[in-house]
């Protein structure tokens, strides 16, 4: 039987060694001597991630400017970065999700899409079974992030694999990416305040955010000829968003 | 389930050690580094490295409080969750914990009882043949079993432990059980076939066991 294979017997820890470790935690977190992200300077609560979302981790890098500026010029539908500020962009999450320090392969992802809404760029990349994601603009991150990859059947037509990335707060906002079949052409979120947001869609994977605390209502595939592939209907996040102070910013 | 009087349950335990009272997650540790430590062990199939793992799960999670709130009321699968994720390549993140894990004055070893000793001996014999079944899966599905198995978590907090849909643990997890089973059929026919060869009786064996010969 396979799970014989577990059934082992669990140990403590040898004499006095808890002990020790417990002590340890207690003046680490007591001296605030854990290492802390180079680029954090605030963080975001990130309440939940509701039944059929992902978003493993996520680690907020640190604003020049207030959110809001940034978020104020956002558009529903994206632009598409030329070839250079694409490789610029991409070079750029990479870099920050090596920043992170995640116990990820950021090595092994290479950028799959990338997009411009307003004055903020959007990066995903994916290698290894995970995804990293960057929202931001030079020299300011917004939003960093990991999740992973999810089982996908061109068949299904389209998965979700990561959403609700709920970030909620002052000034909130959410993120919405998976993987879809070489079939479908757009994807359009329609969201719970009523937005309907277009989404990247490039290299079988597609990607969106919206400014807002509002989850994605619907996520609808179309092939080319205007035709619903599927229509995915998320589960709104679970728990209700807690406020959030950010240093500086209250 | 409602705990005995004066102990907090894990669901106020786990919300003051989100906002970040230091008395809450010495209460965690206390609470859950065992099965955390045990879990690091199967992990890793090293004891030494399973310590140094529990204290990094614990440090890791205290700084990433405001970061991550799963969905679950308690801590132990978030725990879980940052415990898989530490052991997918446990020298990288010992080597980056290892200013935190040096200033930890570790008392001298006053010596194991004989028959703990012998039960880390049994322990370690068990994982190495525990890790080699389960290099037959994808790490993903791996880290579902192990949750599943190890941890005894329910779909829905292995899916808040590792961020993933309920439904890609449900089909992981039935994957990785359906390969697992194929594996160890597999290896008990091979020894059936060796014990039959060696001593005219076949005997079904777990993977990666040979029948002791005395």
């Amino acid at each position: 039987m396979t799970s014989d294979l577990f059934n082992l017997p669990d140990l403590p820890m040898p004499l006095g060694r808890a002990e020790a470790r417990r002590l340890a935690l207690r003046r680490e977190i007591g001296a605030g001597g854990v290492p802390r992200r180079r680029l954090a300077r605030w963080k975001v609560a990130v309440p939940v991630l509701a039944a059929g979302a992902i978003a493993a981790a996520f680690a907020i890098g640190s604003p020049t400017t207030h959110t809001a500026s940034l978020t104020a010029s956002w558009t529903a539908v994206p632009t598409a970065l030329s070839g250079d500020r694409a490789v610029a962009a991409q070079q750029q999450c990479q870099s920050r999700l090596i920043a992170q320090h995640w116990p990820i392969s950021v090595s092994a992802m290479a950028g799959v899409l990338s997009e411009q809404r307003g004055e903020l760029t959007a990066v995903l990349m994916s290698g290894a079974g995970q995804y990293g994601v960057c929202i931001g603009r030079s020299g300011s991150a917004l939003f960093t992030g990991v999740g992973e990859v999810s089982t996908f059947s061109p068949a299904e037509g389209i998965v979700l694999d990561g959403s609700p990335g709920v970030l909620n707060g002052a000034d909130p906002f959410r993120v919405a990416y998976g993987q879809v079949a070489p079939s479908v052409a757009s994807v359009l979120i329609d969201t719970a305040d009523g937005r309907h947001v277009d989404a990247t869609v490039s290299g079988g994977r597609f990607f969106a955010w919206w400014p807002s605390g509002a989850d994605a209502k619907s996520i609808t595939a179309y092939a080319s000829d205007g035709g619903v592939v599927r229509t995915l209907n998320p589960a709104p996040s679970v728990l209700t968003p807690s406020p959030v102070h950010r240093p500086g910013t209250s | 389930m409602n705990l005995s009087s004066g102990e907090p349950s894990d669901e106020d335990l786990w919300r003051d050690a989100l906002e970040g009272s230091a008395d809450a997650w010495d209460a965690l540790f206390v609470r859950y580094h065992r099965a955390i430590y045990n879990f690091c062990f199967r992990r890793t199939g090293l004891w030494s490295a399973a310590e140094d793992l529990t204290s990094a799960v614990f440090l890791e999670a205290w700084r990433r409080r405001t970061q991550i709130r799963p969905q679950v009321a308690s801590a132990l699968p978030w725990l879980y969750g940052i415990a898989t994720m530490l052991t997918r390549n446990h020298h990288r993140t010992l080597r980056r914990h290892r200013d935190a894990l040096d200033r930890i004055p570790l008392p001298e070893s006053a010596g194991d009882p004989a028959e703990e000793v012998a039960a880390r001996v049994d322990a370690e014999r068990q994982v190495a043949r525990l890790r080699v079944a389960l290099r037959q899966l994808p790490r993903q599905d791996r880290d579902v079993l192990e949750l599943a198995a190890t941890g005894q978590l329910s779909h829905a907090e292995i899916a808040a432990a590792l961020g993933i849909p309920i439904g890609t643990v449900k089909s992981r997890l039935s994957r990785a059980r359906q390969r697992l089973g194929e594996h160890v059929d597999r290896v008990a026919r091979e020894d059936a076939g060796e014990n039959a060869r060696h001593s005219g009786v076949g005997r079904p064996s777990l993977p990666g066991i040979r029948p002791r010969r005395y």
